[in-house]
Order: C-alpha cells, then sequence, then structure tokens
C-alpha cells in the first residue's frame, strides 16, 4: 500500500512539473463546451425541445459536469500497449508491485491533478456565465463517489484494450473506437435521454454511462432513490472489468517474451 | 509536383508493407467517424432541425471536413511532426536536403488512418445525395480546406521556435479547429463566431468551401483564395524567422 502511494505522489508531482500538456487541453475544454452549449442553446431559443426533461441552465451544468469527467480521464490503453510493444513492460514485471496496480496507482496520482485543473475551470466558467447548483455535502460526496466509480470502471477497460497489445500488437484502433463510444454511449456529446427507447435499452447493457452520464445526471438532479442503484450498478460493472483484466493479465504473461536489451 | 509523386509512392509502399495495420486503421477509423454520425442521426431524429441545417446538410459538413482533414494528413502528414523536430533539434535531415525544407518535413509522413477519413468523407457525399459529376467540384473544393489546416498547423507547430515545446498547443487546436468544423456554423454567434473566422479558422476549412459549392459565389471563392495566400505567406514568414532561432541537436537522421 505504502509503495502504491509512493507511485501515485510521483505520477501527480511529475505532472505538476510538467503541467504544459494539461494547461493546453484546458483549450479543448473551453471550446467544446463552448460547442456544445451554443447548440443546444439554439434549440432552447428555437423551443424545439418541448418534450426534453433538462431546463437550459441544467443542461449547461451537465456539459461542464461530464466534460471534467472525460477531460480528466487517464488513457492508459496506449500507453500500456507500447510498453508491451517494445518490451518495457518487464521493467515493471521485475517491481515487486502487481503490473496492473501499478498503473492503477499512477493514473490514481494523474488523475488528482487533472482532475482538480479542470474542475477549476468548469467550476470558474460556471460561475463567470452561470450560476452554481446547490447541493449539499452528502449529495457531493456521493457524486465524487460515482464519479471515482466511473474513472475506475474506465481505466480497467483502459487497461483490458492495451493488454490486447499482446495478440494484435497495434492497439490505436480500437481505442480511437472505444474513446469515440465512451463520448457517445456515455452521454459526453449530449444526454443520452435524447435516445431513441431501443438504442437507450442497449446502452444499459453497456459499461459506458456508468463512467459519465450517471455520475453527471445524479450531480445534476440528486435523488436519494437513486442512489443504491447508481452504486451497486456502477460497481457491478467494475468487478466485471476488473476480474476480465486481471484473467487477462494472468493468460498475457504466458505470451511475453523478452529477449534482454 | 515531381518530389510529391516520389514522396507519395514512398509513402504508399512503406504503408502496404503492414497491410493488416493499415487496413484495421482503415476500417476502425470509418466506424469512429460513423459513430459521430450516428450521434447526428439520432440528434436529428429527436429535433428535426437546428436553424434551417438539416442532417443532409450536416453530411456535407462532415464530407467536406473528412475530406479536407484526410487530403492534409495524406499530402502533409509530417506536419505534425514539425514541433517535435524543433523541440528535439532533428530539422538537420531536412535542412541539408536541396529542396525548400518546410516542403520537406509536410511530404515527410502519410497518416494512414487518413485514407479512412478520405473513404468516409466521399461516401457521405454520395450518401448525402449529390450526383457523382459534382465529386471533382467537392474535391477541389476540399482541397482549400486541406491548405488552411496545413497552414493553420505550420504557425501553430512553429511556436516552438519561440516558447518551446508547442506539441500540446499544436494538438488542442488542431483537435478544436476540428471539432468546431464539424458543427453547423449557424449555431455561432458573437464572440464564438468571431473566434471560428480568425483564431481557429474552422469556417475556411469546411462552411465557406461548402457554401462556395452550393451557391458557386465567384465573390467568396476570390475571398477564400485570398484567404489562402494570406495565411501561405503568414506561416511560411513564421516558420523562416523561427528557423533562425533553431538550434541543432546534432542529429542528422533519416530513419527518425
Amino acid at each position: 500500500m505504502k509503495a502504491l502511494l509512493s507511485i501515485s505522489k510521483l505520477a501527480f508531482r511529475e505532472k505538476l512539473a510538467y503541467p504544459k500538456a494539461v494547461l493546453w487541453s484546458g483549450i479543448f475544454y473551453i471550446v467544446i463546451l463552448t460547442v456544445f452549449i451554443n447548440l443546444w442553446q439554439q434549440l432552447y431559443v428555437n423551443d424545439t425541445l418541448y418534450d426534453f426533461d433538462f431546463s437550459f441552465e441544467e443542461i449547461v451544468v451537465y456539459f461542464v459536469v461530464s466534460q471534467i469527467i472525460i477531460s480528466s480521464l487517464i488513457k492508459k490503453s496506449l500507453p500500456i500497449s507500447l510498453e508491451v510493444q517494445k518490451g518495457d513492460l518487464a521493467y515493471k514485471l521485475v517491481k515487486p508491485i502487481y503490473y496492473v496496480n501499478y498503473h492503477l496507482a499512477d493514473m490514481l496520482g494523474q488523475l488528482l491533478w487533472r482532475g482538480f485543473f479542470f474542475t477549476s475551470l468548469g467550476f470558474f466558467y460556471l460561475t463567470l456565465f452561470y450560476d452554481l447548483p446547490i447541493l449539499s455535502i452528502g449529495q457531493v460526496s456521493i457524486a465524487l463517489l460515482s464519479i471515482l466509480l466511473g474513472v475506475l470502471i474506465d481505466f480497467f477497460l483502459n487497461v483490458i484494450i492495451g493488454l490486447f497489445s499482446f495478440w494484435f500488437g497495434d492497439n490505436y484502433a480500437v481505442d480511437w473506437l472505444y474513446q469515440k463510444m465512451l463520448i457517445l454511449f456515455g452521454g459526453a456529446m449530449a444526454p443520452i435521454d435524447i435516445f431513441p427507447d431501443w438504442l437507450l435499452r442497449i446502452t444499459d447493457y453497456l459499461p459506458f454511462k456508468h463512467i459519465i452520464y450517471l455520475p453527471t445526471r445524479f450531480l445534476l438532479r440528486p435523488n436519494p432513490i437513486d442512489v443504491c442503484p447508481i452504486i451497486l450498478s456502477q460497481c457491478l460493472w467494475l468487478f466485471i472489468a476488473m476480474c476480465f483484466t486481471y484473467f487477462l493479465f494472468f493468460f498475457a504473461q504466458r505470451k511475453l517474451s523478452i529477449q534482454g536489451g | 509536383m515531381g518530389l510529391l509523386w516520389s514522396h507519395l509512392k514512398l509513402h504508399w509502399k512503406t504503408l502496404l508493407e503492414y497491410k493488416t495495420s493499415f487496413f484495421l486503421q482503415v476500417i476502425f477509423m470509418i466506424l469512429n467517424n460513423l459513430l459521430t454520425l450516428c450521434f447526428w442521426v439520432i440528434f436529428f431524429n429527436k429535433f428535426k432541425t437546428i436553424n434551417q441545417w438539416g442532417l443532409n446538410d450536416i453530411m456535407c459538413l462532415h464530407a467536406m471536413t473528412a475530406l479536407a482533414y484526410s487530403l492534409s494528413l495524406l499530402f502533409a502528414g509530417g506536419i505534425l511532426e514539425l514541433s517535435r523536430h524543433i523541440i528535439q533539434g532533428t530539422l538537420d535531415s531536412f535542412l541539408m536536403l536541396p529542396r525548400n525544407t518546410l516542403v520537406l518535413i509536410l511530404l515527410s509522413r502519410m497518416r494512414i488512418y487518413a485514407c479512412g477519413d478520405f473513404i468516409y468523407g466521399v461516401s457521405l457525399f454520395l450518401m448525402a445525395g449529390i450526383t457523382f459529376s459534382k465529386l471533382g467540384l467537392f474535391l477541389l473544393l476540399a482541397c482549400y480546406g486541406a491548405v488552411v489546416i496545413i497552414f493553420f498547423q505550420v504557425i501553430v507547430q512553429s511556436f516552438s521556435f519561440f516558447l518551446g515545446d508547442a506539441s500540446y498547443l499544436a494538438r488542442q487546436t488542431m483537435s478544436s479547429l476540428m471539432t468546431i468544423a464539424l458543427y453547423p456554423p449557424t449555431i455561432y454567434f458573437g464572440f464564438s463566431k468571431l473566434i471560428l473566422y480568425t483564431v481557429l479558422p474552422a469556417a475556411f476549412v469546411a462552411f465557406i468551401p461548402l457554401t462556395i459549392f452550393y451557391e458557386l459565389d465567384p465573390f467568396l471563392f476570390l475571398v477564400l483564395n485570398l484567404y489562402v495566400l494570406s495565411l501561405f505567406l503568414l506561416s511560411y514568414y513564421f516558420f523562416i524567422i523561427g528557423l533562425k532561432r533553431y538550434a541543432s541537436s546534432n542529429i542528422a537522421t533519416f530513419l527518425d
């Protein structure tokens, strides 16, 4: 545990020492937020949202929060894939820390910095143009727990995609597809409430909405009745993703061949 | 032209050397784009139109953007590496050759996934119900969009000569430019509209070429040409000024 904490600390400090990447990605955050809000503003202005559940203020908060989540996610699939392809994985395997846990600790350290930055930026954007939603400490705590569970689900799915490199080599293409599915079915482009019923039923069987949509929706409309179903379904997806990751890594290690260097 | 042709031939042969990777990346890129289109199908199924823009208009806009983006990365894929070359001091390989340095950098790479974008762009154009005979004009106008993307990236990536590592800035501005270009321009007003035509010239990537395609407006065509010329002069001047500040790492390799 102490070792994992040190890795997290190290990752956090490293990101803090080289903040350019995160700071510049703030541009994209603001741009995408402006595009989405402009788009939806036109829908509200033209009064085309006669059967839509959200008010304009709610939709703004929805996009601010969902974009905070998606911008803060650490994409671990590519680093893992590169480690597999280049053989750098060998250096991590000899360390007295389980490989997947090493990346988990590293991800959490990075997440702390990115999460802090994008949350600050999001709140600054909200206070500048709109009103902040009023929430109790309990509601915020549950929302944070739900966000954390979503982040963990995303992490394990990323590791699975990264480990596919043991079998398929290059995994860029799969990673693009995953990211796009997360954005679309996770509800980052628009709340999934606009989906037709048949598609909504399909999203129920996919992990994506548990990463972005459900935590954001809870923060927007905190209803005590929703807490248990949301957290339980997220825990279930986390358990499935974790089991599959460890199972896959067990077999992946058998395929490992290192030729010195 | 000979230089361009020989580079293209070389890149194409290299790509086909890894056939599985090539086809996988192309197919997945098309799937990736189809998911974005899926969003708009769902969106217009729910809301019908947005400021007089319907699904067909969006398909044309996406076709133009995808073609402009793919052409820029097929013919000048090296643009995404410019910042890295400046920071690592590996421009020497290009400076030593008896041709224009910037042209050589631009031609030094071809992005495989751009083939997927190209196929997607052409398919979308045909799906939008436009006759095949107009594809030539559409492609010509997409070339203007591609040139805007290339010159804009030359400016942004050249910031590395002055600010240190600008690769993050370049990546974010590229993503922002392409994202804005994919949305109907009628949703932007005031300050965001100003950005659309100036700092992030997304309007010149797809919307203006598309308007010219529909309306065959000679004045707008002249404006587009003047804009492209100004952007070219600005980007080239910026690159040349920056090049004077370049510090080599004494790494001259063609294997990079």
